[in-house]
């Protein structure tokens, strides 16, 4: 009677472990950060800086005159992008309603001259024929885009970078044997941030392990997760 | 006279009943103290042993919980499955030790105290010399072996060293040599061969030694700690035994609960086979 009574005992014992394990691995699952990921990429960045400049005609030609600083100027003494904005009327030719259209323009065939006075550089600037008429013509102000486009090795979505006190950082996903198989953890890489175009920024360290792009709870380096 | 030797036995009666109570209670004192330390609360633990301060020499031992407190075994149990996956694994192995322990020692045991062959008393004696070495003599060349083997870092390099036991080899030789030579003839006469013997005749005889071995052999692996912590270089993979001196470390009131948790199963087999120990290690004395 007791030996039964003892059996009965150690089977519920072993039947209460078997479940509580059930429901602490689903708990512990529950409880883990879910990410998305994604993948540093090469790509060619648009690096550029805006600039005032006046747009003026002569000879039939429109042509752009802004200053750029000796520092820009090395580094879009060739631009690969060179924009005005202009603002110019274009008249329906069947209503003859004027429409204000802000138009951006090609530049092209650079001139430099170096200003002593003011230690700039002085830039001229062919532009591409505007759809319209200009409404500012020579002497008027417009904003100009130069800029080139530089190859990075590493480039990820800007909302990949994520920042703290001690500066900018990325999550980098791992793998690790545990108690439980093969987890996915993810481990802060710091970085720096070596140029930023629209929704992307270039870093300067360099992987090609996943990145964590999102994730569903805050997450610390070290922290295990599920990718989905 | 009489009276005399009446009241000196009475002394001399109550000086060792002292004595022994003395001795369970430091004994049981520890198992006590952690069953009841299992049920305070992380910070009642945490106040009392937190920093293990020691008040004039002596740590202050709080017995009873103020409020009894369960969190320890819902974060244990329910919370946190790594404490539970740990305890299964240490069964894993301690069964398989077991299994393979008692299974070599039966073979070895009626090999030796059955039949005649050369050097049989000499290895025996070999035998009886591993038993009583210290494992840590043999700790290095086991770990060469085991890594020789690309064994290391798995559970396989505390089962394979762990199967062959030479207390258990002993054990199992001396319960078989008390058994009749009568029975096995008449086993023979009704034309068992060797291994039926073995195992339809000599093994129910030997049946409370064998649980005997069972229960030593479990108890010796499931507190296995030196070669886990060889052998065994991931700390997910080592044992409940291992696995609890670290839980320790980082909470004490898991430690307690973990602890709990880590006796029982040898609680209940100590229930099951209380007798046929007792009845083994009688037998085997018998011859």
């Amino acid at each position: 009677m007791k030996r039964k009574l003892l059996w009965r005992l150690i089977a519920a014992f072993f039947a209460l472990l078997i479940v509580c394990t059930v429901i602490a691995n689903a708990v512990y699952n529950a409880k883990l950060p879910v990410v998305t990921l994604t993948s540093a990429a090469t790509m060619t960045l648009e690096e550029s800086t805006t600039v005032a400049g006046d747009v003026y005609e002569e000879g039939g030609t429109l042509y752009v005159r802004y200053s750029l600083s000796a520092e820009d100027r090395e580094k879009y003494e060739t631009p690969d992008v060179g924009k005005a904005s202009v603002k110019t009327v274009v008249t329906d030719a069947e209503t003859g309603n004027e429409s204000l259209l802000s138009e951006s323009l090609d530049l092209y065939a650079y001139t430099y001259h170096y200003n002593e006075g003011t230690g700039l550089f002085d830039v001229v600037a062919e532009v591409a024929p505007p759809v319209g008429e200009l409404v500012f013509r020579e002497g008027a102000t417009v904003d100009l885009a130069v800029g080139v486009y530089v190859p990075y090795t590493t480039v990820v979505p800007s909302y990949c970078l994520r920042s703290d006190a001690e500066g900018d950082f990325i999550f980098v996903l791992g793998e690790q044997k545990s108690l439980f198989g093969v987890e996915n953890y993810v481990l802060r890489m710091s970085t720096e941030v070596e140029a930023r175009s629209g929704m992307y920024v270039a870093l300067s360290y360099f992987t090609t392990d996943p990145i964590v792009a999102t994730s569903s709870l805050p997450i610390e380096s070290g922290d295990v997760v599920v990718v989905r | 006279m009489k009276r005399h030797g009446v009241r000196k036995k009475t002394v001399t009666y109550w000086l060792v009943w002292t004595g022994c109570l003395l001795i369970a209670v430091m004994v049981l004192l520890p198992v006590v103290f952690t069953i009841f330390a299992s049920f305070m609360s992380p910070e009642e633990v945490a106040l009392n042993y937190g920093e293990m301060s020691l008040e004039n020499g002596f740590t202050p031992l709080h017995f009873l919980p103020d409020r009894i407190s369960l969190s320890a075994y819902r974060e244990v149990l329910i919370e946190t499955p790594r404490y539970l996956m740990q305890f299964w694994i240490s069964l894993g192995i301690c069964v398989a030790i077991c299994v393979g322990q008692v299974f070599l020692s039966i073979l070895g045991g009626y090999a030796f105290s059955r039949f005649r062959f050369r050097f049989r008393d000499a290895i025996f004696f070999g035998v009886i010399v591993l038993m009583v070495l210290p494992y840590q003599v043999t700790l290095a060349p086991s770990y060469m072996v085991i890594r020789a083997l690309g064994l290391l870092n798995t559970n396989a390099s505390l089962i394979f060293p762990g199967i062959f036991s030479a207390f258990g080899l002993f054990l199992m030789r001396q319960i078989m040599a008390s058994v009749p030579d009568s029975i096995l003839e008449a086993a023979s006469l009704d034309g068992a061969n060797t291994f039926v013997a073995l195992w339809r005749v000599m093994v129910p005889c030997c049946s409370s030694g064998i649980k005997a071995l069972v229960l030593l052999s479990f108890v010796d692996a499931w507190s296995m700690v030196e070669q886990p912590i060889v052998f065994i270089t991931d700390a997910f993979r080592q044992p409940l035994s291992v696995f609890l001196l670290r839980v320790g470390k980082e909470d004490m009131a898991l430690g307690f609960a973990c602890s709990v948790l880590f006796i029982i199963p040898v609680l209940f087999l100590l229930l099951l086979f209380e007798k046929q120990l007792v009845e083994g290690i009688v037998q085997s004395e018998i011859k």
